[in-house]
């Protein structure tokens, strides 16, 4: 195992829902204030981290992203910036909503960011069918209730089909 | 319901019963069906209906007939995400012998199975036996991307062929799990408000027809921007009235739901004068808890500010443009202030001084071409950042307490009266600075205290 080779304070393991553990530096897993609250109550860097709630294609993008930030210097906004705009680019909605989840529960900040920005950005300016038939949300009004929210909200209806 | 329709021994079928069967499993009214020449497969048309064209185990059913009609057909926001739907496509092409315009829009997020779609339109079986004579248009709009598509295969038999690649699809991501379940109502609350604070207003509230769930979803954002493209896009749509653009204020402010943490109001560029509707919403705003708020009021006369400003308590961050600010019967807020920044702002009888002498916490602030600032005592413990740029009326000012301060900013940009009174000398000045690391003077201000600069040489 991972952890028993380089069983040192610099690192820990993290595990995930499927089972595939990921041996991570330190600095780069303070990137998530989950994992900094639990170091920081003492739970030791030796024992195996699990994060029943994400899967091992997910974790290791969020550690991309966590290493990607934490190695980066602060006088490289820009270069970073430029990696936070690819990162997501051609992620499909799937992939996307696993990344915004493991990142509200690892609390990522930067991350749940970028990809609520990346998700917000896909709804607006389209119909509400289109964003219905993206995000299979059901429509379940009956037309006169559909009619009502319409009305309720008519300014931000006009203008739109 | 659907029937199974099958040919005879002969391959030979009763293709009105086949049409029949179509015009029921696509939904399509009688219209569009009676003009052959466009079917349009409405979105979503899931997978129950099309099981009439596979076989029981899954494979491809000969459709019984062709539709030697039928010259247009598009496929729109299509989500090739099971054999059926793929099937399904590849069948009704293939009975188009005539087909003179073909568009494929794939939905421009659900990177599904687009391949084998793709893949047959390349083969040259296909082209070469069914298509080439008549197909002119081929568009297939790859919103979300593929891999590759070699685009020379078509080239030969299409006059024009459209391929939109808005981008490519590199990653070997894996598959959505999520399939087609609903995977955006179930997000935690914070996660759906933390998306809808980041699209316009305009653009949240309109998710309130998405279901049921989502109606007031929009109405717990804390964060309102009613910034110019608010405006804007309000008057542009309706030829408004101001009534109605305050109408509009209004039902945002009514409906919603929970504290308002930040607003942004950016008074429109048209004849706007309904100073009550803006107190009526500050009032509002001061009563539900207004951390951040900011008030643009640049294109028109100077706005006088409602007094319940100076009582929000919870307020942290107050940004003013072209404001008057009196000195009200009650300031009983401000202690939790950290933000200030004053642009055309007119105080009243030393009211910036009462202002920051109840701002015990205040970091960073801007006063910018204001008015009647009188005699300013910056004394800010926790100030990080400091501007003061030409402004008018100022009779002296002084610096107690600001050892924290690191940016500050000075300047007249204008001869003024000397600053009088308990203006300190340039060595006092810098002495009140000692973390400063970004310093930025200009030479009027300095030449108010030219005398004293040879203080410095004697440091």
């Amino acid at each position: 195992m991972a952890s028993s080779i380089e069983n040192n304070n610099e690192k820990l393991t993290l595990k995930s829902s499927d089972g595939e553990e990921f041996l991570v530096e330190k600095h780069v897993a303070l990137q998530s204030t989950l994992l900094q609250n639990m170091l920081d109550s003492d739970c030791s860097s030796a024992d195996v981290i699990p994060l029943p709630k994400i899967d091992a294609r997910t974790l290791a993008l969020v550690l991309g992203y966590c290493k990607k930030h934490a190695d980066a210097s602060s006088s490289k906004q820009g270069e970073l910036n430029s990696f936070d705009s690819e990162f997501l680019k051609d992620m499909d909605m799937g992939a996307l909503f696993n990344l915004v989840l493991a990142a509200n529960f690892m609390e990522i900040k930067g991350l749940l960011d970028i990809a609520a920005q990346k998700i917000a950005d896909t709804i607006k300016d389209k119909p509400h069918q289109e964003v219905r038939e993206i995000f299979h949300v059901e429509n379940d009004y009956t037309p006169e209730e559909e009619a009502a929210v319409r009305e309720e909200n008519r300014w931000a209806f006009e203008g739109f089909p | 319901m659907i029937q199974e329709v099958d040919g005879d021994d002969n391959g030979h079928i009763d293709s009105d019963k086949v049409l029949e069967n179509l015009k029921e499993a696509f939904s399509l009214n009688q219209d569009q069906f009676q003009d052959q020449n466009l079917l349009w497969i409405p979105p979503n048309c899931g997978s129950a209906p099309l099981h009439w064209l596979l076989t029981a185990d899954g494979g491809l059913r000969r459709l019984p007939t062709r539709f030697t009609l039928l010259k247009s057909l598009t496929f729109h926001t299509m989500m090739f995400s099971d054999v059926v739907v793929i099937s399904c496509t590849l069948l009704l092409i293939q009975s188009c012998p005539n087909l003179t315009k073909l568009n494929i829009r794939f939905c421009p997020t659900m990177n599904t199975f687009e391949e084998p779609v793709v893949n047959y339109l390349e083969a040259p079986a296909c082209m070469d036996q069914r298509m080439k004579t008549g197909l002119r248009l081929l568009r297939i709009d790859f919103n979300s991307g593929l891999r590759s598509c070699s685009r020379k295969v078509a080239s030969s038999f299409f006059c024009e062929i459209k391929f939109s690649f808005t981008s490519m699809f590199r990653s070997t991501m894996a598959r959505s799990r999520f399939g087609r379940k609903d995977i955006i109502s179930d997000l935690p609350r914070n996660i759906v408000e933390s998306i809808l604070e980041r699209m316009p207003v305009r653009d949240a509230a309109r998710t309130s027809i998405l279901s049921s769930k989502w109606r007031y979803f929009w109405t717990t954002i804390s964060q309102l921007v009613l910034d110019d493209q608010f405006f804007q896009e309000t008057v542009r749509i309706q030829p408004i009235v101001q009534l109605e653009l305050a109408k509009a204020v209004e039902k945002i402010l009514l409906l919603r739901s929970g504290p308002i943490q930040k607003f942004v109001l950016c008074l429109p560029v048209l004849p706007f004068n309904g100073r009550s509707d803006i107190d009526h919403w500050l009032l509002f705003l001061s009563r539900n808890g207004i951390k951040d708020f900011t008030l643009d009021n640049s294109i028109n006369t100077p706005y006088e500010m409602h007094s319940c400003v100076y009582s929000c308590r919870e307020l942290t961050r107050l940004k003013l443009i072209n404001c008057i600010v009196k000195l009200p019967r009650e300031l009983s807020g401000f202690q939790n202030v950290v933000e200030l920044h004053f642009t055309r702002v007119a105080f009243g009888n030393n009211m910036l001084r009462t202002l920051l002498s109840r701002s015990g916490l205040l970091q960073k602030l801007s006063i910018t071409v204001c008015s009647g600032i009188g005699h300013l005592i910056i004394n800010a413990p926790n100030l990080r950042e400091l501007v003061i740029i030409c402004n008018s009326e100022t009779d002296s000012l002084s610096f107690v307490n600001t050892a924290e301060l690191r940016v500050c900013m000075i300047a007249m940009f204008k001869k003024t009266a000397s600053l009088g009174g308990k203006t300190p000398s340039l060595v006092e000045f810098l002495a009140g600075l000692p973390r400063v690391s970004d310093l930025f003077l200009d030479s009027f201000f300095l030449e108010v205290r030219r005398c004293l600069i040879l203080d410095l040489v004697h440091l």
